[in-house]
């Protein structure tokens, strides 16, 4: 994947935050760009779903506002109490995109982030957009623009940014504009441009996924590490098992593990189970294909070790399957606790 | 395994201090006797063991049944473990934490040591406790507190760079990573050439510490410490090695047991500190008010870059089912230099994501891999690749997880030793 192609990745730039938020030693090959300045990770995949009142003042605005959006990242820094909503993107976007209903959405719970977030008391908040540095201009007056829409719809608004993604020979950094429009204080920081990951020549400067996978991925996303954490996932539940038994594996459970616990946080799952468990279901069948021991399920997989040997045979099969470059994906019917 | 004529195995007693009593008894005039040659007694050894969660909880003793071991109770924390087929005992289990069992035995020692290898390939549950460096400094530091400089120590440094290989070694075959590869006699071998080093120093501790001092800044792998001998109260000591074994060259059990201890103390803070530093933390997203935890990563940082050869074989060799670390992955390329892999134990079946470059380590433990993982990559870094690391969880130093652990529980010190 081309330097300029991964800048836009959305599961890079998720990862980029986290590294930039974990905390490092000094002189470490990973900078705590974020961390450094105070901002310490407070969430990933938040919902911020509006109340009741909220919701009904939102029906009645002129211009589409979502009331229940989701934001990549939370950031927290102890000073004033600030929040800062965190969106990621690959690129810009004008004020008629349909990026904008959830834009506002988020602008909006920016504006009564207390009870979004559900924090209580009187904290600050900032919105701001990660996107790829060439497209940081643009995505700056679209923000500002979209602010103002709300803001002129008489509703509570928060100061917006745009943070830049740059990646060069020596590493990934963050930017932000010298004299952006928006008016929120933490790109600011990042004026003089801050880097996160050092590399050598020729190296990629994607770190260790610790989230391999998000709901908006994008099609054409870097799943490789989502694919091996998977597969070292399947092989330590199929190494520990006591044996004989017949031993049921949910999707549910195995994606918890994979995303570091992430994936239960994804407040609407039902929005998921049409993608992502039809996809762990064919990836089950690439890797065990019709073996008798093996019954592949929608939602979980029952697998019967009768002696040792199955568990050597069926360990190795997923040890030295190779799993395809795309992950399949599917349609996924109701379940029938659904219908 | 069961052996025609197991020397060395136990009484049926019916009491701990009966079966203390009788070690203490074996043990007096034993080290005397050894060095004279004039005795058939082993010495009596410990092991540190380590069991894992089944089911959400640890049960020593049914780990030992599953793998076929005859395990009867002296009381509510001491059973006697014997090998199926045989009429007596070979060691005693003493269960005063379910995850950190310590078992006795009078064995010999490469029979001990096998039998207790052969209860590790038995069950994915059951571990050994591994001991890296800074666990040894700690030791050495409380010695030097604990006992006059004209006492006598042991220390072994061992360091073996098993993937470097000069230009015309590159095609060294791949069995030079199996396991269990020792310094033995090597006359009759072609030994690839690269950095081995093997040094055994007994001296007494406040010439040795001097030595040390000036020694460690000029050649590295005396950072690589597997062996030290832990004084006993009054004469001889008690040796700890790496993979979490202890031998009594002491006249007291007691005072063996007192050292196992104080190593217990240390490792299980330090492991369980060490968790909870890098595990993810779960919580309900939509209702908490705190920050989620998505656990620290550990570094490694190499004093210095691997070269190239080196690097790419340590990585081919992770690729195999069988290597010095244990683990398994699919390595994923990401330029020259750097891999990441999405590994998994091939013993405990912990899975465990590694980024490796020439430069450093980085490693994320999912929640539920145990800490030894990080305590046994350290030792297997610092004895296979690199003697002199900086290693961090977190911003924290892992020395700090070492050092900060009380070693006693009464008083927080190690006066009794």
């Amino acid at each position: 994947m081309s330097n300029s192609v991964l800048a836009k990745d959305n599961l890079f730039q998720l990862n980029i935050l986290v590294w930039a938020s974990f905390p490092q030693p000094l002189g470490a090959p990973i900078i705590p760009a974020l961390r450094n300045f105070g901002y310490i990770l407070w969430a990933i995949e938040k919902p911020l779903d509006a109340s009741v009142a909220e919701k009904a003042r939102l029906a009645k605005t002129t211009v589409e506002i979502s009331p229940n959006p989701v934001v990549d990242v939370v950031l927290h820094h102890d000073e004033n109490c600030t929040y800062i909503l965190i969106e990621c993107k690959p690129s810009s976007f004008g004020v008629s995109s349909d990026r904008t209903p959830q834009a506002r959405g988020i602008i909006v719970a920016g504006g009564n982030v207390a009870s979004r977030l559900g924090v209580g008391g009187k904290p600050v908040s900032e919105v701001c957009y990660l996107v790829p540095t060439d497209d940081a201009q643009s995505t700056d007056t679209t923000l500002v623009a979209l602010q103002e829409e709300v803001s002129n719809q008489g509703l509570a608004v928060c100061p917006t940014g745009a943070i830049g993604l740059s990646i060069k020979s020596d590493g990934a950094y963050l930017n932000a504009l010298n004299n952006p429009k928006g008016t929120a204080k933490m790109p600011s920081k990042l004026i003089s441009e801050q880097r996160v990951i050092s590399i050598n020549e020729e190296q990629d400067p994607r770190p260790l996924y610790v989230i391999p996978w998000i709901p908006d991925i994008q099609d054409d996303s870097d799943l490789e590490t989502f694919k091996e954490k998977f597969r070292a996932q399947l092989l330590s539940r199929l190494g520990k098992v006591a044996i004989p038994t017949k031993m049921t594996l949910k999707f549910e459970e195995l994606l918890d593990e994979v995303s570091r616990g992430v994936f239960r946080y994804w407040g609407d799952k039902s929005s998921l189970f049409g993608r992502v468990l039809p996809m762990v279901e064919k990836l089950m069948r690439i890797f065990f294909g019709d073996d008798i021991r093996v019954i592949v399920g929608r939602r979980e997989v029952t697998i019967d070790f009768k002696v040792e040997k199955d568990r050597e045979e069926l360990m190795e099969r997923v040890r030295t399957t190779a799993l395809p470059q795309k992950l399949p994906e599917g349609i996924q019917l109701p379940f029938e606790d659904q219908l | 395994m069961s052996e025609e004529l197991t020397e060395n195995l136990l009484p049926t007693l019916n009491t701990r201090h009966e079966y203390f009593d009788y070690l203490d008894r074996w043990t007096i005039g034993t080290v005397d006797e050894l060095r004279a040659h004039m005795t058939i007694r082993a010495l009596v050894k410990a092991f540190l063991l380590e069991t894992s969660r089944h089911n959400g909880s640890r049960d020593v003793i049914t780990t030992f049944r599953s793998i076929y071991q005859e395990i009867n109770r002296v009381d509510d924390t001491l059973y006697r473990v014997r090998w199926s087929g045989e009429t007596n005992d070979w060691a005693l289990i003493e269960v005063e934490d379910e995850r950190y069992p310590v078992l006795y035995t009078a064995l010999k020692t490469e029979v001990a040591n096998r039998r207790v290898d052969q209860l590790l390939n038995s069950s994915s549950l059951l571990d050994k406790a591994w001991f890296a460096a800074p666990m040894f400094h700690r030791l050495w530091k409380l010695v030097l507190d604990a006992y006059p400089s004209h006492r006598f120590s042991k220390i072994v440094f061992e360091h073996e760079s098993i993937y470097e290989a000069f230009l015309d070694d590159v095609s060294v075959s791949h069995e030079s990573d199996d396991e269990q590869d020792d310094f033995g006699d090597e006359e009759d071998i072609i030994v690839p050439e690269r950095r081995r080093a093997r040094m055994q120093i007994t001296e007494r501790i406040g010439r040795l510490d001097k030595a040390l001092q000036k020694m460690r800044p000029e050649y590295e792998p005396l950072e690589s410490i597997v062996s030290m001998r832990i004084p006993a109260p009054r004469r001889g000591g008690h040796d700890v090695y790496f993979d979490g074994r202890f031998t009594n060259r002491s006249d007291s059990i007691t005072s063996l047991r007192q050292t196992v201890e104080v190593v217990a103390s240390i490792y299980r803070y330090s492991t369980e500190m060490a968790e909870d530093a890098s595990w993810p933390q779960p919580m309900d997203t939509a209702t908490a008010v705190k920050p989620i935890s998505l656990g620290m990563p550990l570094l490694v940082k190499f004093s210095q870059e691997l070269d190239m050869t080196t690097f790419e074989r340590w990585i081919a060799a992770l690729r195999r089912k069988n290597n010095r670390f244990r683990l398994w992955g699919n390595p994923i390329n990401r330029g020259p230099g750097k891999a990441h892999i999405y590994a998994v134990d091939n013993h405990l079946w912990q899975p465990i994501d590694l980024e490796i470059t020439r430069d450093h380590l980085y490693a994320l433990l999912p929640s539920g891999t145990c800490g030894n993982t990080i305590h046994r990559l350290i030792a297997n870094i610092q004895q296979f690749i690199d003697p002199k690391l900086e290693t961090y969880i977190g911003d924290k130093k892992y020395e700090d997880f070492i050092d900060q652990a009380p070693v006693d529980r009464a008083s927080g010190d190690l006066s009794h030793v």
